[in-house]
């Protein structure tokens, strides 16, 4: 098994890196959200960038986590990586110079769109598909330009087990062009300025360490299905739908997408962290010190700050308003790294997941023990006639010193 | 000729996702911008009847019925 714990979380910029790709985890619910985001608009060429930005993803942190091993070692740790991460199950040992067709029955994506979404028409796990072609690259010393990779059948779809073709042929998905190294902004952090965070963040830190995919290689946390994905693959598909949308329809698109890719946030938000609010986990080391609603955040906050997505803090918190911030956000690093500067902010999830969090505290009864987890529970919350509006102020890929998002009624 | 688009998308919310407007106008969204017709979630939730040419309602509901996978019947 991937041993995780041989990779150091960065406490000073609340990340962690693995095989040089900042690494990030997102629940199934955002996952499948923002994936049906992208199809419902069947006029993209969506194909291209779902496969394509996994496959880019992997090919850099196979390439450095492979480096050194033999053929058999290198599948080894494909394999391990996947399950670790929480993607399912692959077995690579037919995999050899002229590529493999592989099968699974073990496939978050598959299991998770089945369960969240029913049958789908055509086959939906872009991502091994992209994971795949990326470990042939890197294990047979290929160019991901020369492969050719196609999911030929899928559980969503009603078959009894997942199939990919990966062979050497006419490239058919993206392909990226070199990305730039991290750079962090480090400035002054203002503090949650709350006493217990130190106390929090310190119980919670390495624990992170603990959620690694299981023997059917998923991750249930937390009432979801989480994954330990590289940031880079899951932002540029916000990335790359949002250019999409927008060479459609300019900034009518641009924007559309961003209210869409705000409301796979608002998912995450309300299904993630109303599951951490749930667990036995926050009943015990968080909840003893929680007085106020305001508290209730800034004890989510002081957890999710070991979770490698920034140092997320609050500025200004009331139920009318709130302004969040976060340093080192992992939307606008992945952003920097892979396509530079940017003149509108670009933290969709980031903004969502606030917007979610206000209004799981504020616009339910979570404090009082209520159960966050249905699908009509969250449909009732979004609908609520006290819904929160959302404004993106600030971001760091335009040049700020931080994530800013006001919250308000 | 022009048709209220209000009833179609009171359906759509009531079987479907909170954000099915929004799904529906990215879907919908090349033959809206064919016509020159922006419309959005904030438009379609605010006001109490928004007509629409017919050819822009048909394409709404076609994309509300592949999206929420049922058929709209008016006046149910």
């Amino acid at each position: 098994m991937f041993d995780i714990n041989k990779y150091e979380f960065d406490q000073e910029h609340n990340c962690l890196e693995i095989g040089g790709e900042a690494m990030v985890f997102h629940c199934h619910h955002y996952m499948m959200n923002l994936q049906r985001t992208i199809l419902d608009a069947d006029y993209i060429q969506s194909e291209l960038f779902l496969v394509g930005s996994a496959a880019d993803a992997l090919y850099c942190q196979l390439s450095n986590l492979c480096e050194g091993l033999d053929i058999d070692a290198s599948k080894k740790m494909a394999q391990d990586i996947y399950k670790t991460f929480g993607y399912g199950l692959i077995d690579l040992s037919d995999m050899d110079a002229d590529g493999i067709e592989l099968q699974t029955t073990k496939s978050f994506f598959s299991q998770n769109w089945l369960l969240k979404y029913g049958a789908s028409k055509k086959p939906v796990d872009y991502y091994t598909t992209g994971f795949l072609a990326a470990a042939y690259a890197v294990i047979y010393d290929k160019n991901l330009e020369d492969i050719f990779a196609q999911q030929s059948s899928c559980m969503a779809c009603g078959d009894t087990n997942n199939t990919f073709i990966i062979r050497q042929g006419a490239c058919n998905f993206a392909r990226y062009p070199k990305k730039q190294a991290t750079v962090f902004r480090d400035v002054a952090k203002v503090s949650l300025n709350w006493e217990y965070e130190e106390l929090i963040t310190n119980a919670f830190l390495g624990a992170h360490a603990t959620m690694v995919g299981n023997e059917d290689g998923l991750i249930p946390a937390f009432g979801v299905y989480l994954v330990r994905t590289q940031s880079d693959y899951i932002n540029r598909l916000q990335f790359e739908f949002a250019k999409a949308m927008s060479d459609v329809a300019g900034e009518y698109g641009e924007t559309l997408a961003g209210e869409l890719l705000m409301e796979a946030g608002h998912a995450c938000g309300f299904f993630t962290y109303g599951g951490i609010m749930n667990s036995i986990e926050w009943e015990g080391a968080v909840k003893p010190y929680l007085k106020t609603k305001e508290d209730w955040i800034k004890g989510l906050a002081a957890i999710v700050n070991t979770m490698g997505w920034g140092y997320h803090t609050a500025v200004e918190l009331s139920e009318k308003r709130a302004i969040f911030r976060n340093y080192n956000d992992f939307e606008d690093l992945s952003y920097m790294r892979m396509y530079g500067t940017n003149k509108h902010p670009i933290h969709w999830a980031n903004s969502g997941g606030f917007t979610g969090l206000m209004q799981l505290v504020y616009n339910t009864d979570i404090v009082n023990g209520e159960k966050i987890e249905t699908e009509e529970g969250f449909r009732a919350m979004r609908r609520s006639k006290v819904g929160y509006k959302t404004k993106m102020t600030k971001g760091i890929s335009c040049g700020d010193d931080y994530l800013e998002v006001e919250i308000y009624l | 000729m022009s048709k209220d688009i209000k009833p179609l998308f009171d359906w759509a919310n009531k079987i479907g996702d909170a954000n099915i407007n929004n799904r529906i106008l990215a879907k919908a969204m090349p033959a809206l911008i064919a016509a020159k017709f922006v419309l959005t979630d904030t438009m379609i939730r605010e006001d109490i009847s928004f007509d629409v040419p017919y050819d822009i309602f048909d394409v709404l509901k076609k994309s509300a019925e592949e999206l929420l996978n049922a058929s709209y019947e008016e006046g149910k």
